[in-house]
Formats: structure tokens, C-alpha cells, sequence
């Protein structure tokens, strides 16, 4: 089963930043439970083989006023997958910088380390950010795009972060790590 | 939240409207009037009735005209979101994009720089499931253009139902046509749906139609009680 992550404020974003992730699993047939992050249980993440965080509004920023209540990223040995704001809380729980930026539309992503994520050497993909990550030493860099670090992934765990939404252009993200077995480190 | 849709009075931007109204203050609709048919925006075929469909629906309208012409139409989208904003007190900004990164991008953009929150609750939507929620919410769409081969000329003035959508889904399958008009193959207007207090009647129409490409335009609209 994936836990997808909901760390939408708003209601109304959940239709535009958690759905079209859960379509696309339940698609491939990939057992499915969502959460809101205010109201996740021990019994959703113990439960989970994989965990995606989900994206969310430009304008919300209460994950990151709020990053006490991911402290069961550092418990779980479950694999995660941030998207957008899910990679700011992976990289901010790690305690890299979170840095401001504007970066919306379609922009060209350089990969520059093979990965389990997308075996395409560049591809373009969807940017919705005000927000980026300065990986620190914690992290590998996947992906870049322009000055940005976009695909990242942790040294010595299953942590993957995608500052893009793959859900728009790059699906087989996604996928990829949902049906990965779980990688040895 | 206070929120104003943008508004082309077609399928999406009424669903969008359904959803958004089930968790905010939804106070205005914004609606551009493309002077070009091949805007990159905003939808064409009776743009016009919006007006009425605003009545209908008993919102307040913001319009405003625009030549359709590639980047100044942006420049008056942001003009009337500008006034939506100042008269109305919005906080937020409610758009039916689909799959079009380029509207998306333009509007989160235009949101961004007035300080607003945007929403798109028909985002990556499966196009099969978005058109049978309109057809499931009783809402009475028309087909008022189609733009793309093998489309013809039976399909306008068509009320959208069950069996033009399993149509659509077999021109899909076939011609790869998108089957929601994603990609501007096909428009449609809106006459009922229910947050409509009143239905738009058609009384006077007219269609044209060439090469795969026709519009159904409706010349007079009246509203009726429901």
C-alpha cells in the first residue's frame, strides 16, 4: 500500500495536487490511502510499503510552519517520494536551506545521476514553485534545471525528492518509484 | 475564502465553479471576450452569453474585452482579475484548466503577482470522468464548436450525454481526439446545472460549419424559471 500525503491547507487544492497523484497509482492498480498530514496516524505509516508527499497552492505554506508533524519521516523505514513541498519538508526535516525562487511552467530538466526514477537523460516538466531546496551534504543531486537542484535523493536512505509536479508531464515517475522494490543501501 | 471564477460559461468552468462554491465564498465571475478565434486563452463560441449565464447562476459579471492576441490577452486578464480583486475583496482565483500547461502557467502567474490564491479543482482530470460528472450533475451542455477532424457538423447544437461521451470515447480510442476538447477540438456552452436558479433557453440559433470546424452560435437567449 502507498500512503500519499496531503499537506494541502485548503480543501479546494486537494482536487489539483493529491488526486491526479492518486489517479495515476490507482491506474497502475497500486493500493492507495491518503492523508491529510494534520491528521495522519502511527497505524497509516506503519501500514505503508512507500509514502508520497504531495505538492500544494503557491500560497501555502503551513507544512512548513508545521514540520514538527513530519517527525515520523525520521522513523519510518518506509521509502518517500517528496513532490515539490514534499521535498522541502524531506530536505528541511534534513535540515538543508529552503530558499525563495520563482519558477512556474514548463522548464527543461538535466539529469545527472542515473536513478530509479526516470531513465530519460532530459525531459521537461511542470514547475509550480516560490520555493527551492539547497541540498546539503545528506543529499545527491538526481536532476537539475538551470541553477535549480530539482531531483535529489538521500545517501543512505530511500529518500526521493522531485522540486517539479511529475503528475503533470512526467508520470512514469511516479510509477517508478511506486513499483521499485525497495532499493539496499 | 472569497473567490472569483473565471468564467467562459462552457463545462469546465462551470464544474469548477460546482466544486470550488462546496468550500469557498465563490462572489464573482471574470470573463475576458476574445475578439480573435484563435485565442490562446479564452473559449469563443458565445462568449457572450455569459451574461446571461451570470444571471442565470445570480453572480455579479466582471467582463472585459480583448483583442485575443497572444501575450496582450494575458495583460487583460490581469486588468480584470485587478478589478475582480478591488471590487469584490477576492482572495483567490478559480480556473477549469484541464491539461493546457500554457493557461495554467499564465494564470498562476497573474495570481502570484496580485497576491492571490489559485485553484484548479479539473486539474489532469480524466477526461471521460470529468464529462460524465457533468452529465451525472444534470447539467445541460451544448456543443457550440468543434475544431478537429473527424468531428461533423451533427455534433453541434448536440446536448451532451451519455451516448455522445461513449461517441467521444470511440473517437479517442480511434483518432487519439481529445474527448473533452482539451485541446480546443470542441466547446461547449452551458444552459443548466444546478446552481443555476433559472435555465437558459435558446430561441434563435445559428450553426456553421467547414472542413471539420463549425460553431454553434446561439443569437438569442432568454432566461426561464426552473
Amino acid at each position: 500500500m502507498i500512503l500519499i500525503v496531503n499537506v494541502c491547507s485548503d480543501r479546494l487544492s486537494y482536487f489539483e495536487f493529491v488526486k491526479p497523484v492518486e489517479d495515476i497509482l490507482k491506474k497502475a492498480n497500486i493500493d492507495v490511502v491518503s492523508r491529510n498530514f494534520l491528521s495522519l496516524e502511527d497505524t497509516n505509516i506503519k501500514k505503508a510499503e512507500r509514502v508520497i508527499i504531495c505538492g500544494t497552492a503557491l500560497k501555502d505554506f503551513k507544512y512548513l510552519n508545521n514540520l514538527d508533524r513530519f517527525a515520523w519521516v525520521n522513523e519510518t523505514h518506509a521509502p518517500i517520494l517528496g513532490i515539490c513541498a514534499g521535498m522541502q519538508i524531506l530536505a528541511g526535516l534534513s535540515g538543508c536551506d529552503i530558499i525563495e525562487t520563482s519558477r512556474i511552467g514548463r522548464y527543461k530538466v538535466r539529469i545527472v545521476q542515473k536513478n530509479i526514477l526516470s531513465s530519460k537523460r532530459e525531459f521537461y516538466s511542470y514547475f509550480l514553485n516560490s520555493k527551492a531546496v539547497e541540498p546539503n551534504e545528506d543529499f545527491e543531486t538526481l536532476g537539475e534545471s538551470g541553477n535549480l537542484k530539482c531531483m535529489i535523493r538521500h545517501k543512505r536512505r530511500e529518500l526521493y525528492g522531485c522540486l517539479f509536479h511529475p503528475e503533470a508531464l512526467n508520470q512514469e515517475i511516479i510509477t517508478n518509484f511506486s513499483q521499485q522494490s525497495t532499493e539496499v543501501m | 475564502m472569497r473567490v472569483g471564477v473565471l468564467f467562459s460559461g462552457g463545462k469546465d468552468s462551470c464544474l469548477a465553479l460546482q466544486k470550488a462554491r462546496s468550500f469557498h465564498d465563490v462572489v464573482c465571475l471574470i470573463t475576458l471576450l476574445s475578439e480573435s478565434q484563435e485565442s490562446y486563452m479564452f473559449h469563443v463560441p458565445n462568449i457572450e452569453v455569459t451574461g446571461k449565464q451570470a444571471e442565470a447562476i445570480g453572480l455579479p459579471l466582471v467582463q472585459r474585452r480583448t483583442k485575443g492576441k497572444k501575450e496582450k490577452e494575458l495583460e487583460d486578464l490581469k486588468k480584470a482579475t485587478r478589478t475582480a480583486k478591488a471590487d469584490f475583496g477576492l482572495q483567490g482565483i478559480v480556473t477549469g484548466a484541464v491539461k493546457s500547461i500554457y493557461q495554467s502557467t499564465r494564470v498562476q502567474e497573474i495570481c502570484r503577482k496580485l497576491d492571490l490564491w489559485c485553484f484548479n479543482p479539473l486539474w489532469l482530470k480524466d477526461e471521460i470522468e470529468l464529462l460524465n460528472e457533468v452529465v451525472k450533475n444534470k447539467y445541460e451542455v451544448v456543443i457550440s464548436g468543434v475544431f478537429a477532424f473527424p468531428l461533423d457538423e451533427k455534433f453541434l447544437g448536440r446536448r451532451l450525454d451519455n451516448e455522445i461521451i461513449e461517441k467521444l470515447e470511440r473517437l479517442r480510442d480511434e483518432y487519439g481526439l481529445s474527448p473533452a476538447g482539451e485541446g480546443g477540438e470542441i466547446e461547449t456552452t452551458v444552459t443548466d446545472a444546478p446552481f443555476f436558479k433559472k435555465r437558459v433557453e435558446i430561441r434563435d440559433y445559428h450553426v456553421s460549419y467547414r472542413n471539420y470546424s463549425g460553431v454553434f452560435k446561439i443569437k438569442d437567449a432568454r432566461l426561464i424559471d426552473k
